[in-house]
């Protein structure tokens, strides 16, 4: 396994929305901003890769879609109800990549090397793994989308 | 995948529905004095049926790693006023309830959660990780689930007829399906475990199936099974006028004729993250027993399917594909091959 230059994305929460926008249209809209924050930083790793070939979403997290949840909470609308579920990015890298396996696994704390021995597995049957660490903003603290693809090492940059 | 069995499974289910929240809802008869201690009460009872099951020595159990699927965690103990609590720290008290000492993971991909954790499970021990896992499929209930699906209008107000040409929609259950899964021999080896995404839509497959026809290729593959090899298709049809002809259509473009199928989301409701481990102890202790189990609520085919479920004799039932798919796209099929009579 080879694994590629990671990234990082930090965004206020009025930039999510807008920065969502500009790059997914519409498609986003209701999807709410754990499925965005996964989006955006899952398609600009891979862009920066330069990679192709048959894909898998392992995206961990350790309070998921929070505002979601905490919307949901209060009142619950079809697509906040949508929105609580945090394996959606798969489904829309879908549109765009040839993505064959996505997962939301929850972990109490960043674990890259836990996460780096699940994409092992995972590459037995795709040739790439998108890894990424996402959470919302809390406090003080930013959005924040960590990703990192994983490639088998037979596959070459294209 | 083919050195990993599944060695012993234990469920808690409700047959009958009542009602909840306005709808048909399958309740487990569970008491306790609040969401947590129900919760607590419905997994210890499940631990001890897996441990009589399986009669494991303690110093094993505490060794367990433990993968946990689930689509809403502990939102209903939320719903009641407790605090939100993170869905790692949920998973590790249910392992906790079971014994196992191991470390534990907690995976959401909405319906197929529960299948999602077993394929980390097989994935964990095909990597050298563990000689045994455990694995659970927890859906307790909750008022946003049922919400969620009543709102985008997926529910039935009467009964889940999977399959069937008067079905209408969904009803809801609880659950929480136990699987033993190891190195060491079972009554069911699994021959290959396989996914795909479905990208048309995060709330509904394709119309022609694509997604699952892809799933279900991808484990005939890995199984290295012709499709006239399966003796069994346990669907994923839950009663959905949509999802269950794209499930069809699935089949149809593999198998000529598609082979004995059946639906067991009648009998205890779409169980939703659980259904995966809940559905797969209800199917091997059913056909244990000898008997393909009847898919509940099916009564009229319906002609645009092509599909008649038949309940029945199990006999010469060796090979099965396992359908699951749900919300965001996410597709599985599990191959299952039993190894002992």
């Amino acid at each position: 396994m080879i694994l590629l230059d990671p990234m990082q994305l930090e965004l206020r929460p009025e930039e999510l929305a807008r920065e969502a926008r500009a790059r997914f249209g519409q498609e986003v809209r209701r999807l709410g901003a754990f499925t965005q924050l996964c989006l955006l930083g899952a398609e600009t790793c891979l862009e920066r890769s330069g990679t192709s070939g048959s894909l898998g979403v392992l995206l961990a997290t350790a309070h998921g879609a929070r505002s979601a949840v905490q919307a949901a909470l209060a009142e619950v609308m079809p697509f906040t109800f949508i929105a609580t579920q945090t394996h959606l990015a798969g489904a829309l890298l879908a549109r765009r990549h040839a993505v064959v396996r996505a997962s939301c696994v929850y972990l109490e704390a960043e674990d890259w090397p836990g996460l780096q021995r699940m994409a092992q597995a995972w590459l037995a049957g795709c040739e790439r793994v998108a890894l990424g660490w996402v959470e919302e903003a809390g406090g003080d603290a930013p959005h924040v989308s960590r990703w990192q693809l994983a490639v088998r090492d037979s596959h070459r940059r294209a | 995948m083919s050195g990993a069995f599944v060695r012993a499974t234990a469920l808690a289910c409700a047959h009958s529905p009542g009602r909840f929240e306005g709808w048909p809802y399958h309740r487990i008869d569970a008491t306790g004095a609040d969401w947590h201690a129900r919760a607590e009460a419905i997994a210890r009872d499940v631990a001890a049926e897996l441990q009589r099951a399986v009669r494991l020595p303690q110093e094993r159990w505490r060794a367990m790693p433990c993968f946990v699927g689930s689509s809403s965690f502990s939102i209903g103990a939320a719903e009641a006023g407790a605090p939100l609590e993170p869905p790692a720290a949920f998973c590790r008290t249910f392992a906790e309830w079971f014994g196992a000492g191991g470390p534990s993971l907690a995976i959401s991909t909405a319906c197929t959660s529960g299948l999602s954790a077993l394929h980390a499970a097989l994935d964990f021990l095909a990597q050298g990780g563990a000689r045994e896992a455990l694995v659970l499929g927890v859906e307790l209930a909750n008022r946003l689930s049922v919400a969620g699906f009543a709102g985008l209008q997926l529910l039935s107000p009467t009964q889940a007829r999977p399959c069937d040409r008067e079905r209408d929609g969904l009803v809801l259950g609880e659950a929480l399906g136990a699987a033993l899964v190891s190195a060491e021999q079972g009554a069911w080896r699994v021959a290959a475990c396989a996914s795909s995404v479905d990208a048309a839509s995060v709330t509904g497959p394709a119309p022609g199936g694509e997604a699952m026809a892809a799933a279900m290729r991808d484990a005939l593959a890995q199984a290295q099974w012709r499709p006239q090899q399966v003796d069994l298709v346990k669907l994923q049809a839950a009663g959905s006028p949509l999802a269950d002809l794209a499930e069809a259509r699935a089949l149809h473009a593999i198998f000529a004729p598609p082979p004995r199928a059946v639906s067991l989301k009648g009998a205890i409701g779409h169980t939703l993250g659980a259904s995966g481990p809940a559905e797969l102890a209800l199917l091997c202790a059913a056909l244990e027993r000898g008997e393909v189990p009847a898919t509940v609520g099916f009564r009229t085919a319906d002609a645009e399917l092509g599909l008649a479920p038949s309940a029945g004799a199990a006999s010469g039932v060796r090979r099965v594909l396992f359908n699951l798919s749900g919300f965001g796209g996410s597709v599985m099929t599990l191959a299952l091959e039993r190894v002992t009579a």
